[in-house]
């Protein structure tokens, strides 16, 4: 299958581009010791505080803690919106599963599609992990909105002159100088939620599991999926259950960007196109009597 | 040259020497000779631990590191956890009250998950941190330890996260006295068991066994935890969950050793306990009141008697008992018997012999008298 | 063919006809939903939503717009490229229609884009971002504007040098603008060739590349269409669709304007169609089978029934009409099949931007507002107004030889 998509991969990229050949892409610069989030679906018990830190933390909206009291939001699925960069949502449990909550927010991909997509860089991944987004450089375009691997980026349409792309920042304000945890993480109070080195994360992940093989599913969702996220999720119920979307293990940013620089690279591409359809002009040119 | 390649040599033996050395802990490590599924992960953070530099993982959350067990009314009563009050009130946890449910769900080590060799606890935050940092990141920190151990099994049962279940409110004051007894202010409510079931089983003789809930609580002064041993919560509180069956051959079994099934099974329902009907020795009307154990106090066993009956009623003999109180008026011609004439060696609780005086006759064939009860 | 010339419309065909009425209030409408837009937001005139980002104006006034504005680079390619002079008078049609469809299709970005006054951003070296599929077709499309209102401007020379005729107190600026025309015309003699071989590769670029768009979310778009030589299809669909719509527009304008269908050209254009159709059609087939996505064909959903309009009605249908000399030679048959292709282009890139778009989330379907529509057709109404306008006035059709000086 994968020798298949690699080889449709360079096929495409080649026949675009007719001659150069397909230069992969490496995705974004990172730093070895970004940090990351490791959530413990089997410990969260959709208490919704972090739903109520994140709102203050982002200054996204300011009811009160007991307002998060309220499990009657559990009987439909959430997605994050403007005003809530973070969701909790409950699925009961079934024949092959517990009860389980899941939070939602962006996962800040290693190699996202998002910061790929971005045509004025206003989305930027930064090296040590948070997916940062610049309102000032936006022009609005939502193909951030299209390209997101887990459909996470909500859009202000109801602003007519300023919207803005609204994702969980993953507090980078607090986090990139090393002054603080994400809001979350913070407040969780089982500590569902750990906050470390990424790498640090995934030796704890593979950790839990390996000791409570029971408890868990064997699968550490964000380690590889989309080409590795920040967050990563450990769980007793599988994924797909908690609707979480079946990703492979690339980016898909790298198929793009292969075929991008495959064609634009140095604009070699182009300014050979344009060589080519020169000659032709002048070669034809000394025929002036076809017509 | 011979020197060296000796030197050589013995270096690789001693180094072969250490190798295998080492293989050998790994096995005969004291640990693991209790739990042989422990990996040297799950203590140790290095790869290659030494005594000297063990790099232990700080209280190891495995239940082979709790050792020995308390009684439930040795920690204190009530515990008021108030470290880290923050957007919530601080919990009044009822220790006593928990410790003594905890003895019917495996005990200490329940929530206490880690103990020194002596047996002594430490409190929960000499290993959690209230600010985890770096090195305990692994580790919950003070306030995710809490939350874990007790929503654990409160969600269980409960099915509520609500945080007022524990906390109080910010502005309250916890109360002086606090009634050791009460689950946060809420008094325990009465244990509403079924007072007897009817168990359907696969032995053919007698299929049935009616098992008497109230007897064995009331009656025969059973404890929880004597047949609610590892039990969960969840088993007596959570209303929703379809209630789970105690393994009766444990449980049963650790009281009952009758080897006659039919003690247990039948082809019917058996109706409550009367002293009257099983034994034949009716409780009406003086004993009603008296204590199970002023007859039987023979530890776990009721089927004989440890006092007999001259042990109360000491001034008792023939002329100043009145026969007629046991429900058997005696006949003309036995009134004047000697009570040792019929109940040899002044053993009320055995049969009568009639053998004595008469040579054909047998009680209960045929009676001394008239039974009117 | 020798007695005809391009020059400004003299069939005596008034401006203002009950179409031209109709296209009026179209075009009101629109703007009077863009003016909704502005004051209150895309939420008040459109469906979209977090799972739907893109709505018909991306689809439709973009990216079906640029594919239809096809026939700027394809007509500039066979006459100017190969010097194919047969086909010289399809050219100015074809570039003044690409002119306007790539306005418009960039004032379409414009409404949708949420910050549409930071457009400039994408110019900007600091804010460059290569590795977005977006960029490159934003920046191809500027510069490919900016190229065909170049091109455009020997037709304004021609037309107005010696001839500049301000009104009023500009009349003093008669003769610098005249000077200017007449500069601009002497340069755009030395470097028209450039400009127009580069037209040629900017439109094989973002052609190419708005392909590129969608595959970016794999997870979203259905397999039928999703596949990473998508912007190889586009390419391809692109140079069969500037074609058609030449042949369509040529049709059009023609039966609009009273002139006599230049069938003796568009009968041979029509031969190159079907080639296109079928090697277009051959890719688009090597593709299915290689990503073994031909089961889904018979799945029974609006997908797949939509893959079977696009490829029956818009592909195969076209191709076997096309091939026959005799339609080809009827411009009502001819005008029919170029029809078929064009619908078939406009169905595709509908088909990719929405109908495959399948978000993970969606709680419903994306059907466009009414409001979503009207400005779509009124921004369609005021090009093709502004297209009869600029044949009235500037040297666009070929016209009889007596009557072309005005």
């Amino acid at each position: 299958m994968t020798t298949r998509r690699e080889f449709l991969k360079i096929a495409g990229v080649a026949t675009t581009t007719m001659v150069l050949p397909a230069q992969a892409s490496n995705g974004p610069h990172l730093d070895s010791e970004r940090f990351g989030v490791l959530a413990d679906l089997t410990l969260c018990i959709g208490c919704r505080k972090c739903e109520w830190a994140c709102a203050g933390a982002n200054e996204l909206s300011s009811y009160p803690i007991e307002y998060y009291d309220d499990t009657c939001v559990f009987e439909k699925y959430r997605r994050p919106t403007t005003t809530e960069y973070t969701v909790v949502n409950r699925f009961p449990a079934s024949e092959t599963s517990v009860q389980t909550d899941a939070k939602v927010q962006c996962m800040h991909c290693e190699h996202p599609a998002c910061v790929s997509a971005c045509i004025v860089g206003a989305l930027q991944k930064d090296p040590m992990g948070p997916v940062t987004y610049d309102a000032d450089k936006c022009i609005g375009c939502r193909y951030c909105m299209v390209a997101c691997t887990f459909q996470v980026p909500a859009y202000e349409y109801l602003n007519a002159t300023t919207p803005q792309v609204r994702k969980c920042t993953l507090c980078s304000d607090k986090t990139l100088n090393g002054s603080g945890k994400p809001a979350c993480v913070e407040i969780c109070p089982r500590e569902a939620l750990t906050f470390g080195k990424r790498s640090e994360l995934l030796k704890i992940a593979e950790q839990r599991i390996r000791r409570n093989p029971d408890r868990y599913i064997d699968h550490v969702y964000g380690e590889k999926e989309a080409g590795g996220t920040s967050w990563m999720m450990i769980s007793g119920t599988d994924f797909k259950e908690l609707k979480f979307p079946e990703v492979g293990d690339e980016s898909p940013a790298v198929v793009t960007e292969t075929i991008q620089h495959g064609i634009f690279r140095g604009f070699s591409g182009p300014l050979m196109l344009l060589g080519l359809l020169g000659a032709t002009m002048k070669a034809m040119k000394k025929d002036p009597s076809d017509g | 040259m011979f020197k060296q390649i000796f030197l050589i040599f013995l270096l690789l033996v001693t180094a072969a020497f250490g190798q295998l050395v080492d293989k050998d802990h790994a096995t005969t490590h004291p640990e693991r000779s209790v739990n042989t599924c422990l990996e040297c992960k799950d203590c140790h953070t290095c790869d290659n631990p030494t005594r000297e530099a063990p790099c232990l993982t700080s209280c190891p959350r495995h239940s082979h590191h709790f050792y020995g067990q308390h009684t439930s009314g040795e920690g204190p009563d009530v515990v008021i956890i108030d470290q880290l009050k923050n957007h919530y009130g601080p919990v009044a946890f009822a220790h006593r009250l928990h410790s003594a449910m905890s003895e019917m769900t495996g005990g200490c080590n329940n929530c206490h998950h880690y103990s020194e060799k002596d047996g002594v606890i430490p409190s929960c935050k000499e290993c959690h941190l209230e600010e985890s940092d770096d090195l305990s990141i692994s580790m919950p920190s003070l306030k995710g330890a809490y939350h874990r151990q007790c929503i654990n099994c409160h969600r269980d049962w409960a099915h509520d996260n609500a945080c007022s279940f524990c906390h109080e409110p910010t502005d309250s004051e916890i109360p002086e006295n606090l009634d050791t007894t009460d689950i946060v202010g809420v008094p325990h409510p009465r244990i509403q068991a079924t007072s007897s079931y009817n168990y359907v089983t696969s032995y053919e003789d007698g299929p049935i066994v009616t098992f008497h809930h109230d007897d064995h609580v009331t009656l025969f002064g059973g404890q929880c935890s004597d047949c609610h041993k590892g039990d969960s919560c969840s088993r007596c509180h959570d209303e929703t969950k379809q209630v789970q069956q105690i393994n009766h051959l444990t449980s049963c079994c650790s009281c009952h050793q009758e080897r006659d099934c039919l003690f247990c099974h039948s082809t019917q329902p058996k109706p409550p306990f009367q002293h009257r009907l099983t034994t034949g020795w009716d409780l009406e009307p003086y004993h009603t009141k008296t204590a199970c154990k002023t007859c039987h106090n023979n530890p776990g066993s009721f089927k004989t008697p440890s006092a007999h009956c001259n042990d109360c009623h000491i001034h008792w003999d023939s002329g100043s008992f009145d026969h007629k109180i046991t429900g058997l008026v005696l006949s003309e011609d036995h009134l004047d018997n000697d009570c040792v004439d019929c109940h040899s060696d002044r053993n009320f609780e055995l049969q009568p012999e009639c053998s004595e005086c008469h040579d054909e006759i047998t009680y209960p064939e045929e009676l001394p008298g008239e039974k009117f009860r | 063919m020798a007695n005809t010339r391009p020059a400004p419309l003299n069939t005596g065909v008034p401006f203002l006809t009950k179409g031209t009425w109709v296209l009026i209030i179209l075009a009101v409408s629109g703007i009077s939903v863009l003016i909704a837009r502005l004051f209150f937001g895309l939420s008040f005139v459109t469906n979209l939503d977090d799972q739907y980002p893109w709505g018909i104006w991306i689809a439709i006034d973009v990216a079906t717009g640029v594919a239809l504005a096809a026939g700027g680079f394809t007509t500039a390619f066979l006459a100017h490229v190969i010097h194919a002079h047969r086909y010289h008078a399809l050219v100015r049609p074809a570039l003044l229609t690409a002119m306007f469809g790539y306005t418009f299709a960039a004032l379409g970005v414009c409404v949708d884009l949420g910050r549409y006054y930071n457009i400039w951003h994408v110019m900007l070296p600091s804010m460059w971002q290569g590795n977005s599929v977006l960029f490159e077709v934003g920046i191809c499309v500027m510069m490919y504007v900016t190229v065909l209102y170049i091109e455009f401007l020997p037709i304004v020379c021609e037309r107005f040098c010696g001839r500049v005729n301000l009104p009023g107190i500009f009349a003093k600026l008669n003769k610098p603008v005249d000077n200017l025309l007449h500069f601009l015309q002497r340069i755009m003699h030395k470097f028209i060739s450039f400009f127009i071989l580069a037209g040629v590769v900017l439109s094989c670029a973002h052609q190419s590349s708005l392909g590129s768009l969608m595959v970016i979310a794999p997870g979203k778009v259905h397999q039928l269409w999703h596949s990473p030589v998508l912007p190889l299809l586009f390419l391809l669909s692109a140079f069969a669709s500037g074609l058609a719509m030449a042949t369509f527009e040529s049709l059009v304008a023609a039966k609009a304007f009273g002139l006599k269908p230049e069938i003796h050209i568009l009968r041979r254009l029509g031969r190159f169609i079907p080639i296109l159709l079928i090697v277009y059609f051959g890719a688009k087939l090597i593709d299915l089978v290689n990503r073994d996505v031909l089961p889904l064909l018979l799945e029974n959903s609006v997908q797949s029934i939509m893959f079977w309009i696009e490829i029956t009605v818009g592909i195969v249908a076209p191709t076997i009409l096309l091939l026959s000399e005799k339609i080809r030679q009827n411009p009502a048959t001819l005008l029919f099949s170029v029809s078929l292709v064009v619908f078939g282009i406009i169905i595709n890139r509908v088909n990719v931007f929405i109908i495959a778009y399948k978000p993970l989330y969606a709680d419903k379907i994306y059907v466009p507002a009414w409001t979503e529509v009207l400005l779509t057709v009124g921004f369609m109404s005021i090009l093709i107004l502004l297209y009869r306008t600029y044949v009235f006035i500037f040297p666009i059709l070929e016209m009889e030889e007596q009557g072309s000086d005005v």
